[in-house]
């Protein structure tokens, strides 16, 4: 009971710096992004038509004295008006509007719009990439030191070593192009996320992002179990009489998942994140391009948005990780004091 | 186990098999054009598109009034009407009601004049794709959406800011706007009254306004109110010159004391800032302040800060000290007393007006015009398919033709339904944006599938007219286009190799596989790549000091012409266009042989007498292997010269070795040329920066030899996504800048080059509204060759010489009227060939190459013509003929095994 309550005391404290952290972070990005000078494109049109726009956002406002006719409005002022905003009932465009990225669209819309592909591509990675990760792991720890394990081992090396754009484009030139077996490019949106043309249009990608965590799984594994097997307590339960399968799935196994279950976690809260190159290269328009081209576009609102939308899920995989130790392992104990 | 394995793999045998079933595979008949975009358009929106991309579906599901086609032969161009039913016609303003001359008087543009108003009879089988009739009523109500200050379209200026400028639509955009303006445009000189004005006074001596061009020329006057107080304080009365003193003074203490503080960010972004620093190390002095510090500045001091701060300024006249004895407290009052006093002694008209002072100034000007409505723009509906547009300037049936290529109707009731009223009572619509549901086709196709970010499918639309009209046979023969956003190239290349795509830009690395192809075709764009240098000394002698007191990095030498004519001859631009573009072409002159001298029978400005004259009037006077031997270098050598940039340069090092200016090259030191790129990771850019490099590091070896001095050259590329803005302010030694425009109008072109104050100017240092140029042109009757300004050239050429009022077309005209027009035209040509002279001469513009886009076009399609057509390409989507439908290009890829790159390689 009292260590529930120490628990429950804890994750209270954690969330508590949780928002502090975030409303941290949330502040220093509204002002730095912000303070990036806005130039209008030196493209046809009247100049005077984006600082209207401008005006019309919030940014800048009226200023006969500056050389444009315009000036910023002060950050900070943007930063209140903002908040006012967001928590003003009725009010529209709450976290703002894009200008460049999806023209006159909300952040969130944008963001969530561009989710489907890059989680459906994280989704099927993880679930091919966890059980065959970790089942290489334990493969390899069994067969330690054998021809297997080194054959694994040198392959796994080279794997990590490379990076992931590269296995995307032999996936794609081999696959797609040369014999042909699977579609380059994703699918149109038009066949339906779970559509046969969706799914198999997104096996080359999901290889290409499966590939590294793969081996990373098999690796962690691999050097957690093989120091699990050698501990005391696994001849202890082989003396008793266990299996040498009973031994490793009862006990190795369940010991060595401590630090590999917040690796899990963490696979699964990048879920909602995407990878640039990758998308780039299999024409995936997810949302791992939306953080870059909101930069280069300076679409603040889109780049605020996005940010903080990592920033919280960062911070809530953080918390969830820390908590997952104790549920792992009960030896662990959060919040506890030094003795 | 067993079990589980069998099942997995029989789910996924069910996807594959399924996934083969594809419905959207080929069928017979049908015409697909598989093509791609590298970035996402994230809107079609015709009244507010800005990028090329943007403008990308709209070309396809839209329409102009009239349309560029082939003529019979195709090898030029002829007009079609499309959405007009007829040709525009002329309306003789006598037959005008009267509200129709009331809308010209309440704009004070007087009677209107042949030109100025058209109608145009619509064609009545328009509608959008879903059926709703296309009238008048959709056009004029399109038009209001288009101008309506609440939305601020980007597109808005289209109908006010070039040849076709509709009566009020400026106006009305700007209706609700309060901006700064020169006060000469607006004082009524007679009662001195402002009309729309709010009675805030502004002073700023660097800007130029229409009252000193309208009252000193040239140098006198030189465009902005410095130069002319600069001037009136010598050669005037003493009075005058007192005024004109105190002026500046008091102007340039504010300036000191209130604008250019240390650590100040306006001190810190300023070119002059060392100018301003100077002030603080060794006190304000009358002496120090200088003209470049007034041209710099774009600070607008309300007349009131001269009561709210203390400002002073001198008492008497030619002090060069600054104490308590001779300065004095400068109010508002006395500064509007020394104006009136100036401009009564240098403008004798304005001698006795209380009010004169008011004339060189800026005042804020509200365009709250709350009298303006819908019903006072230039379109109105003469009946259901008549529209008569009333022009604030005449313009010739050509003219209009192609200025009305392009559309501005919307489906206004989806328009107005998808509106959304933000702050300030602005108004966003995500008409054509997001969503197909937020778009109404009305051209040859209709959009049918968005997906941002993936594809966009466009399909023949059944409900448009020219299907039926029996006037487009033989014409948009393609069923649908189907484009992929690809943004990584090699995936593109692919995608064109295994038979998916139909075209395929190449990049400077592909055209070394595939520049022979058979299936290449060239684009050439209006656009030319140019190095802008900055050649402002002072600007450069700042950023060398700023790059480390006591070094031996040397920057000025940018300044001088000689040094930047030697790095021009340097550059082989034949192997520069070759090695580092995909489809560009060696160039020397500003305006390629896309523009158009005569738009009437389409002769490129390049063919003309004068056009040709130019190349040799850059390079002729340069000589051969010699400076100054008189031979012109060949044209074929496209300004490449090496030995005689060894020359130029070895000249250069010596004269600027033997210079006593400050800052001046010494023997031992490394010239620094910093490269402002947008991104200099690109393979582009590390191309074309290694290639400048190269020959520049060689050319300044052997220079430095042949001069006998010790030199080296540092360059080097700077990130800076704003390189254009650091361009125009000065801080910047070398950028790229791409430089064109409309192709009918390369007179218009030239603002870029003539007006100082024109913000897109990236050749800091080169003063278009001050430069002088000398053509060989008797513009005012006295049998010689004049000097003028740029700027001054620029509006003879533009305003001045008015050839529309001979007509439309020369071979309509009869000989007297068409010799006129052939004075008057050739008079505009000497002085567009002038102007391109005058600006290549200085070598601070240095073109390289014309920009061109090498693509492959797969075997499926043709083009409409073999040859490439002004204004109209190859024929596009209109002339495209289909060699195979989509089943037998399918089985074609199939026989070749999937790939088709042998097939494109020769």
């Amino acid at each position: 009971m009292r260590e529930t309550k120490q628990t429950l005391i804890y994750i209270l404290k954690r969330l508590a710096l949780m928002v502090v952290t975030f409303l941290a972070i949330f502040v220093i990005c509204f002002i730095l992004i912000r303070l990036l000078p806005l130039t209008p494109n030196l493209t046809p049109g009247d100049v005077d038509t984006f600082y209207l726009r401008m005006v019309a956002q919030g940014r800048m406002r009226v200023d006969p004295s500056s050389e444009t006719g315009y000036s910023m409005v002060p950050v900070l002022e943007q930063l209140w008006n903002f908040i006012v905003n967001l928590f003003k009932p009725g009010s529209q465009w709450k976290f703002g509007l894009s200008y460049a990225v999806d023209k006159w669209m909300e952040p969130q819309n944008i963001l969530f719009s561009k989710m489907p592909p890059t989680i459906l591509i994280n989704v099927y990675s993880m679930i091919i990439a966890i059980p065959v990760g970790i089942g290489l792991g334990i493969y390899m720890a069994l067969k330690k030191n054998k021809w297997q394990d080194q054959v694994l081992s040198v392959l796994i090396m080279l794997v990590i070593s490379v990076p992931s754009f590269v296995y995307a484009f032999v996936f794609q030139y081999l696959f797609g192009y040369v014999w042909k077996v699977l579609p380059p490019m994703r699918a149109s949106g038009e066949f339906g996320w779970f559509s046969p043309q969706m799914t198999l249009s997104l096996i080359l990608p999901v290889m290409s992002m499966c590939v590294g965590s793969i081996a990373g799984f098999a690796r962690y594994t691999r050097a957690e179990l093989t120091e699990v097997l050698t501990s005391d307590f696994m001849l202890l339960a082989r003396t008793k009489g266990l299996t040498r399968a009973q031994a490793t799935v009862r006990h190795a196994l369940r010991n060595s998942m401590v630090p590999i279950f917040p690796m899990i976690l963490g696979e699964i809260i990048s879920v909602l994140s995407g990878s640039l190159v990758i998308e780039n290269i299999f024409s995936v328009s997810g949302v791992g391009a939306l953080y870059l081209e909101s930069i280069t576009k300076r679409d603040y609102d889109v780049f605020q948005f996005v940010a903080m939308f990592y920033v919280a899920i960062g911070l809530v995989g953080t918390l969830v990780v820390d908590v997952s130790y104790g549920i792992v392992d009960p030896r662990i104990r959060m919040g506890g004091k030094k003795a | 186990m067993k079990k589980n394995l069998l099942l997995l793999t029989g789910a996924f045998t069910a996807v594959a098999l399924l996934a083969g079933c594809d419905p959207s595979g080929p069928q017979s008949g049908v015409h697909t054009y598989r093509t791609f975009l590298s970035t996402n358009p994230t809107l079609w929106n015709t009244h507010t598109w800005e990028t090329n991309d943007e403008a990308y579906i709209t070309s396809f599901t839209e329409m102009g009034l009239y349309d560029l086609v082939f003529n019979e032969n195709r090898d030029g161009y002829a007009f079609m009407p499309e959405m007009a039913a007829a040709e525009p016609v002329s309306i003789d303003p006598t037959t005008l009601s009267d509200e129709e001359f009331d809308l010209f008087l309440e704009a004070d543009i007087g009677n209107p004049t042949r030109g100025m108003i058209w109608d145009i009879a619509l064609n009545e089988a328009a509608c959008f794709e879903d059926g709703t009739a296309i009238n008048a009523k959709t056009y004029v109500d399109s038009m209001e959406r288009l101008l309506n200050p609440q939305y601020a379209n980007y597109r808005a200026d289209s109908y006010y800011s070039g040849e076709l400028v509709l009566l009020n639509a400026e106006d009305y955009y700007k209706s609700g706007r309060e901006t700064i303006e020169a006060a000469f445009d607006h004082v009524n000189k007679t009662t001195g009254a402002v009309e729309s004005g709010n009675g805030i006074w502004y002073i700023n001596l660097g800007q130029a306004t229409p009252y000193f061009n309208a009252l000193f020329t040239g140098e006198q006057g030189a465009g902005n109110f410095y130069s002319v107080l600069n001037n009136r304080a010598q050669d005037s009365t003493d009075a005058v010159e007192l005024a004109a003193e105190r002026i500046t003074y008091g102007v340039a203490y504010y300036l000191y004391q209130f604008v250019y503080t240390p650590g100040s960010s306006e001190l810190a972004n300023s070119p002059d800032k060392a100018d301003w620093e100077a002030f603080y190390e060794d006190g304000f002095r009358p002496d120090q302040v200088s003209s470049t510090m007034f041209e710099n500045d774009k600070t607008y001091i309300d007349l009131m800060e001269f009561d709210n701060k203390e400002v002073y300024t001198t008492v008497n006249k030619g002090n060069t000290s600054w104490n308590d004895e001779n300065t004095v407290r400068y109010t508002q009052a006395d500064l509007k007393r020394d104006l009136s006093t100036f401009i009564g002694g240098v403008t004798p008209s304005y001698r006795n007006s209380a009010w004169n002072w008011e004339l060189p100034l800026f005042t804020q000007i509200s365009h709250d015009l709350s009298g303006l409505t819908q019903e006072d723009l230039g379109i109105k509906a003469v009946d259901d398919y008549t529209i008569r547009l009333y022009l604030t300037k005449p313009i010739t049936s050509l003219n209009l033709r192609f200025a009305l290529t392009s559309n501005w109707i919307v489906d206004v009731a989806l328009y107005d339904r998808l509106t959304q009223t933000g702050a300030n009572n602005t108004k966003f619509t995500t008409y054509g944006s997001n969503s197909v549901d937020n778009y109404r086709s009305y051209g040859p196709y209709k959009l049918t599938h968005y997906e941002s970010g993936n594809q966009i499918n466009i399909s023949r639309n059944d409900k448009w007219y020219g299907y039926t009209d029996g006037r487009h046979e033989g014409m948009y023969e393609m069923d649908a286009i189907v484009t992929r956003i690809i943004p990584d190239h090699n995936t593109a290349l692919q995608e064109f190799l295994a038979g998916n795509l139909d075209d395929i830009d190449l990049t400077s690395q592909d055209m070394a596989k595939y520049g022979s192809s058979s299936r290449r075709t060239t684009t050439y764009e209006s656009y030319t790549q140019k190095i802008s240098f900055n050649s402002d000394r002072p600007t450069l002698l700042r950023r060398q000091n700023d790059s480390g007191s006591g070094s031996n990095i040397n920057k000025t030498i940018l300044a001088n012409t000689d040094f930047r004519r030697g790095l021009s001859l340097a550059i082989n631009r034949t192997s520069f266009a070759a090695q580092t573009t995909g489809g560009s072409r060696a160039f020397t002159g500003l305006l390629n042989d896309l523009y158009i001298a005569n738009n009437a029978d389409g002769t490129s400005y390049r063919s003309t007498t004068q056009g040709k004259s130019v190349y040799a009037a850059v390079y002729g006077d340069l000589g051969g292997e010699t400076i100054g031997s008189g031979e012109a270098l060949a044209e074929s050598a496209y300004g490449y010269n090496n030995a005689l940039a060894v020359e130029y340069v070895a000249k250069a090092l010596r004269d600027e070795v033997a210079s006593s200016a400050e800052g001046h090259f010494r023997s031992g030191d490394t010239i620094d040329i910093e490269f402002r790129v947008y991104d200099n990771e690109s393979e582009t850019t590390i191309g074309m920066f290694n290639f400048l490099n190269k020959a520049w590091t060689e050319v300044l070896r052997e220079a430095a030899a042949k001069a006998g001095v010790q030199a080296s050259l540092n360059f080097h590329t700077v990130t800076d996504q704003d390189y254009y803005t650091s361009a125009t302010s000065g801080r910047y030694d070398l950028i790229f800048s791409i430089w064109g425009g409309a192709t009918i109008d390369p007179y218009g072109l030239m603002e870029v080059y003539c007006a100082a104050d024109f913000p897109n100017n990236c050749e800091y240092g080169f003063k278009g509204r001050q430069n002088l140029a000398t053509l060989d042109i008797d513009s005012d009757g006295d049998g010689a060759a004049e000097t003028k300004t740029f700027d001054e050239w620029y509006h003879l050429m533009t305003e001045g010489i008015n050839e529309a009022q001979y007509g439309d077309d020369p071979a309509e005209m009869d000989e007297t009227t068409y010799q006129q027009w052939q004075a008057a035209h050739e008079q505009r040509l000497n002085i567009l060939a002038g102007l391109e002279i005058g600006i290549l001469n200085r070598f601070e513009a240095v073109p390289i190459v014309a920009r061109g886009t090498s693509s492959l076009m797969s075997y499926k399609w043709e083009n409409g013509s073999e040859t490439y057509v002004n204004l109209i390409g190859y024929g596009g989507v209109r002339y495209m003929e289909a060699n195979m439908d989509d089943v037998e290009w399918a089985n074609f890829v199939a026989q070749q095994g999937g790939n088709l790159s042998n097939l494109y390689v020769r």
